[in-house]
C-alpha cells in the first residue's frame, strides 16, 4: 500500500477516534413556555343565599351592586388589586358555579342574607380560594335600605364601604422566592411575618436579565464562556424582565416561610421569584 | 479499467451526489411541510418536566393524533409562512432527530447531515424574523456545536458560542446554554472551563444524565478513571438522557473489559 492511503486511512481512524472519546450532544430540553397571566386576583361574584324570606331580590341585587363598586374601587387603586368577573350573579346566566370557578377564577365571593327588615339588610360575605374553596376573608355587615316605590335598594355608600373593605381583605405581600421545590410542591422564604395567608394566589416569574446589572451580566458571560468578554449586549427594555412561567396557590404557611402548589405551568425552579396577585 | 481508476470514479460520483444534495438541503424552512396543525402542549414532566430522551411536545410539531412525535417531510409542499413557533419547533425535531442518528456512534452521522442542515435552516430563518428568541438561539448554537464535533474549525466555534452566549443572555433562568458551552469548552480542551460551567447545572439538578457522563469524559481526560468511572455510575442512576446513558454504559463496560 503506497503513501497516500497510508495517511487517508490514519486521517480516517483519528478523526473517529477522536468524535468517539466525546460524549454525545444530548438533545435540547424545552424551556418552561411564557404564560400568559392576570397579573390581578380574579374574583367572581356568585348569588348570595337568603336566609328568609327576600321580597325585594336582594339576593341578587346586592351582590350586583358590590360587583360594580368593586370594579370602581379596584379600578382607584394602581396597581389595580382585582379583576372582576360576573360569576352568575343572575341565576339565568350561572354558568359559573363554586365547583367549576376555578378554571377561570382565582377566588370567587358569595354570601347570605341573614335578615331584611323594612329599613336595612344584614348579610354575610365570604372570599373563597377558587381551587381549594378554603375561605380567606369573612365580614358581615348591614347597610341601609332606600324605598323606591314597592322595591327597596341598598344605600350607594353602604354598598362602596362594603366593596372597599372587601378590596382590602385580601393582602398583597411583596414578592418572594423559590427556596427550593419537589416536584410541583415549592417552598417560598416569605410566611406570616411577611403576610403570606393560605389559599393566596400568585404567579412565577423566571429571573431574566433584567435582575442584573450589566457589568454583572458581563462577568457572568466571561466567566461562563471563558473568552475575554461577550460580543453581544445584554438585550434591554422591557419585557425581558417579565417571562412569567407558571401560576401558584398558597397550601401552606409558617412564620417565615410557605409552600406553595403550582396548578399552572410545567415545573417552578429555585430562584423564581413569586409575584402575589 | 484498473481498479483505482474505479475507486476514484466512485469518488467522482459520490461527491457529485453531495454536491447536489447539500443544494437541496438549502431549502428554506418554509418549504417544509408540517403534518397536521402545531400546536403546543404543556406536559407536565416526570422529573422537573424533564426528559432529555425526548423532545418536548411545545418543540415539536404534533400530528392529528397528537402524539407530538410526527416525521417532517422534505416533499415540497404549499408555499404556508410559518411562523416563529413553528420554525423553531420544526428546528427542534429535525435537531432531535439528527442528534438521534448520531448517537454516541460518529460512524452514524452521516445520516443526520440532512436533519442538521434543515434544522438550521429553521432555526436561521426563526432568527431572521426574532433575533431574540430564546428557543432558537439556543437550537442554532448546539447545531454548531454539532457541526464543530465533527469540523474542528475555529469559526464553527465562535458560532456556537455566539449563538449559546446569546441564548443564556435572554433567559438566565434557563441554564440549558451552560451545558453546551461546557461541552464546547470540552471539545476544545479548557477542561477547567468546561468542568466550572458543569458545576452550575449539577447544583440546579439539571440535565444530570449528560452532565455527569461529560463530566466523567474530563475525569478521563486528567486520569482520573476512577472518579470517571464514578462519575458514569452517577450517569446510569440519574437516567435521564437515553444517548447519555448509552455511552456511559459502552464506557463502562469498555473499561471494566480493559482493565
Amino acid at each position: 500500500m503506497n503513501r497516500p492511503w497510508l495517511v487517508f486511512l490514519g486521517c480516517l481512524s483519528a478523526s473517529c477516534e477522536q468524535s468517539r472519546s466525546a460524549p454525545p450532544t444530548p438533545p435540547i430540553e424545552y424551556a418552561r413556555p411564557r404564560l400568559i397571566v392576570g397579573k390581578e386576583f380574579k374574583v367572581g361574584m356568585l348569588p348570595f343565599a337568603s336566609g328568609q324570606g327576600d321580597p325585594h331580590g336582594l339576593h341578587i341585587v346586592v351582590p350586583s351592586m358590590i360587583l360594580a363598586e368593586l370594579g370602581n374601587v379596584t379600578e382607584a387603586k394602581k396597581p389595580q388589586r382585582y379583576a372582576t368577573f360576573e360569576a352568575g350573579v343572575l341565576e339565568q346566566r350561572s354558568s359559573l358555579t363554586e365547583g367549576s370557578a376555578g378554571e377561570s377564577l382565582d377566588g370567587y365571593i358569595n354570601g347570605t342574607i341573614t335578615s331584611t327588615s323594612d329599613s336595612q339588610v344584614c348579610l354575610d360575605f365570604r372570599l373563597s380560594n377558587a381551587f381549594t374553596h378554603e375561605v380567606l376573608a369573612t365580614s358581615s355587615k348591614c347597610i341601609g335600605l332606600d324605598r323606591q316605590g314597592r322595591g327597596a335598594l341598598p344605600r350607594q355608600e353602604g354598598i362602596h364601604d362594603l366593596a372597599f373593605e372587601i378590596s382590602d381583605q385580601l393582602g398583597q405581600p411583596e414578592p418572594a422566592k423559590i427556596l427550593n421545590i419537589d416536584d410541583q410542591i415549592l417552598t417560598i422564604d416569605k410566611g406570616i411575618d411577611d403576610g403570606v395567608k393560605r389559599g393566596m394566589a400568585a404567579y412565577l416569574r423566571e429571573v431574566g436579565v433584567a435582575e442584573r446589572s450589566p457589568d454583572e451580566h458581563a462577568g457572568l458571560l466571561r466567566a461562563f464562556t471563558g473568552s475575554p468578554g461577550s460580543d453581544e449586549p445584554p438585550p434591554s427594555g422591557k419585557g425581558h424582565d417579565q417571562i412569567v412561567v407558571g401560576e401558584i396557590y398558597i397550601l401552606s404557611v409558617d412564620q417565615s416561610t410557605s409552600i406553595g402548589v403550582l396548578y399552572r405551568g410545567s415545573f417552578p425552579l429555585a430562584g423564581d421569584v413569586v409575584e402575589f396577585k | 479499467m484498473p481498479s483505482r481508476s474505479k475507486f476514484l470514479l466512485v469518488l467522482l460520483i459520490h461527491g457529485s451526489g453531495c454536491a447536489s444534495q447539500s443544494q437541496r438541503l438549502e431549502r428554506d424552512c418554509s418549504s417544509l411541510a408540517i403534518p397536521g396543525k402545531p400546536e403546543v402542549q404543556v406536559q407536565r414532566p416526570a422529573s422537573h418536566g424533564r426528559s432529555e430522551s425526548e423532545p418536548s411536545a411545545d418543540s415539536v410539531p404534533a400530528t392529528e393524533g397528537g402524539n407530538g412525535r410526527s416525521d417532517l417531510s422534505f416533499e415540497p409542499a404549499p408555499k404556508v409562512e410559518m411562523s416563529v413557533a413553528q420554525r423553531v419547533r420544526a428546528g427542534s425535531l429535525l435537531l432531535y432527530r439528527a442528534l438521534q442518528e448520531l448517537g454516541y456512534d460518529s460512524l452514524r452521522a452521516r445520516g443526520a447531515e440532512r436533519h442538521l442542515a434543515a434544522a438550521e435552516a429553521c432555526f436561521g430563518s426563526a432568527l431572521q424574523r426574532s433575533p431574540n428568541s430564546y428557543e432558537a438561539l439556543l437550537g442554532s448554537g448546539v447545531v454548531q456545536l454539532v457541526r464543530y464535533r465533527f469540523e474542528r474549525s475555529v469559526n464553527r466555534a465562535a458560532l456556537a458560542r455566539g449563538s449559546l452566549q446569546r441564548a443564556y443572555a435572554v433567559r438566565q433562568g434557563a441554564y440549558e446554554p451552560l451545558y453546551y458551552l461546557a461541552e464546547l469548552r470540552f471539545l476544545e480542551g479548557d477542561l477547567d472551563a468546561a468542568e466550572a460551567l458543569l458545576g452550575f447545572l449539577e447544583a440546579a439538578g439539571l440535565k444530570l444524565g449528560a452532565t455527569y457522563v461529560l463530566s466523567a469524559e474530563i475525569a478521563a481526560r486528567r486520569g482520573d478513571f476512577a472518579q470517571a468511572e464514578v462519575l458514569r455510575q452517577k450517569a446510569l442512576a440519574s437516567g435521564q438522557s437515553t444517548s447519555s446513558i448509552e455511552f456511559a454504559a459502552h464506557m463502562h463496560v469498555s473499561s471494566r473489559g480493559g482493565r
